[in-house]
This record gives C-alpha cells, structure tokens and sequence, in this order.
C-alpha cells in the first residue's frame, strides 16, 4: 500500500535491501569455514535444553497427559451435570486409577458387538 | 491401604464442601473440569499422582495409555468409559478371559477373528480356563 503511494520510498528500500545483503555476504565470505562450522555448533548446543531442563519437560508433559486423562475421564464419566467431586467421593476403589491400568483399547473394544457377544458366552 | 486414601480424599472434599458459604443444604453445583481451579485438579488427581510416583518402571506403559487416551475422538472416549464400566462390573475370572481374547484378537484378520469366536463358543469352561490360562497379556 505504501510502495503505490510512494515509488520512491520503495525504490529507496530495496536499494537499501540490496546494500545490506551484500555487506553481508562480504562479511560471511570473510568468515573462514572453520570458524562457520564452530559458530553452528555453539548455537545448537544453545538451542539444545540441558539435561535437567529436558526431564522437567518430560515430567510436565507426563504430568499434563495424566491431566488430560483425568479430564477426559471425569468428563465422560457423568454426562451432563458431572460433578468431579461427587464421582470422586462416591468412588471406592480408585475407578481413576484403574481406568489407566488398561490400555484404552481393551475398553473401547469391550464396547463392541464382537466383545458384548464373546463376554455374554 | 487404597480404601484409606479414598477415605482421606473424601473426607477432604467434604471438609472443602462444608467450608463453601451459601446453601449448605443445596447440591453443589461443580463447574466442568475446565473451569476447575489448579487446586481442585490436584485434588481429584491425587491418586493418578500417587499412583505416577509409586512405580517408576510403569511410567511409560502409563504414558502411552494417556496418550492414547489423548488421542482418542469424544466419541471414541465415550464407548470407551461404556466398555470401562462394563469392565468394572465382570467379575475377575470374566476380566482374564476378555483380556486375553482382546489381546489375541488385536492383531488377527477379521477371518481369524470370527474363527476364534467359533472355538471360543464350542470350548468348555474348563477348556475356555485353559486357553486363558496359556496366554499371558502382554500389557498393551
């Protein structure tokens, strides 16, 4: 929108584009590769988390799955008006916890025909 | 020890309920897991925490089912709390047996499955106990 109001400006900067780029790639061909190769692996050792820092990444995100997991639980447990609360007070054998002692799958297949059929057997 | 804890963690909540101002004797109304505050969470998540910490070795088992749980559709989520309840009413001779059959029949063909089915239903208990028996569940 500006560069149609003003050609001039916009000549102006890409002129001025154009003289930034060259100095520096002036600049980086002065660089030896030697120097380039040390200064890329500094800056992944930057960017790359410490150890510590990379656990409590992992411990959060295990920590929020499990969030998750207890959300969508609570969540499907009492539809409509679900009080966590309430299921958490009326249960007796840590339902929260034996709902992730099995994999997932098991209860969704056990919802099946095939499973409903086998189990009335 | 586990009825302990539920007992501890009820009686809290109730102590917490009792604290609440107005309408003592009206239902209170609990928002949706969303709108929980970090301490109520915590506090319905204890067990799960517990849990989390007292094994370290299942810690990846526990973290591949949360996040296929994650994974999992609202509609998926929801035939699988139906299958979670029906799981938590068969008694545990009923349990074994469908474990096994889900892990035998996870990775079969849909002609293999059906043949099991057929042995399945022409086995005797004891033959049923047997085959039970003979196939220990991987976990997942």
């Amino acid at each position: 929108m500006n560069d149609q109001r003003n050609p001039r400006g916009s000549n102006s900067d890409e002129g001025f584009d154009r003289a930034l780029r060259a100095i520096h790639a002036d600049a980086v061909s002065n660089v030896s590769a030697r120097t380039r190769a040390q200064l890329q692996q500094r800056l992944r050792t930057a960017a790359r988390p410490a150890p510590a820092q990379r656990h409590g990444w992992q411990m959060a995100s295990a920590l929020v799955a499990l969030v998750l997991v207890a959300g969508a639980y609570w969540r499907t447990s009492m539809p409509g008006a679900s009080s966590p609360a309430a299921v958490a007070t009326a249960s007796t054998d840590g339902d929260l916890v034996a709902v992730i002692d099995e994999t997932p799958d098991l209860y969704l297949w056990l919802d099946s025909d095939e499973a409903t059929r086998l189990a009335s057997e | 020890m586990q009825h302990a804890r539920w007992v501890s963690l009820s009686l809290s909540l109730l102590i917490a309920l009792a604290a609440l101002p107005a309408a003592a004797d009206q239902p209170v109304a609990f928002p949706a897991w969303d709108a929980l505050s970090p301490a109520q969470r915590d506090l319905l998540i204890a067990p799960l925490k517990e849990h989390w910490n007292s094994d370290p070795s299942s810690r990846p088992r526990l973290m591949q089912r949360a996040q296929r749980w994650q994974r999992m559709t609202p509609e998926e989520r929801a035939r699988a709390h139906r299958g979670f309840d029906r799981w938590q009413n068969m008694d545990p001779g009923k349990r074994e047996a469908m474990r096994a059959l889900f892990h035998a029949m996870r990775d079969m063909t849909p002609a293999q499955r059906t043949a099991l089915q057929q042995q399945w239903r022409a086995m005797t208990p004891a033959q049923r106990q047997a085959w039970v028996q003979a196939r220990t569940p991987s976990g997942d």
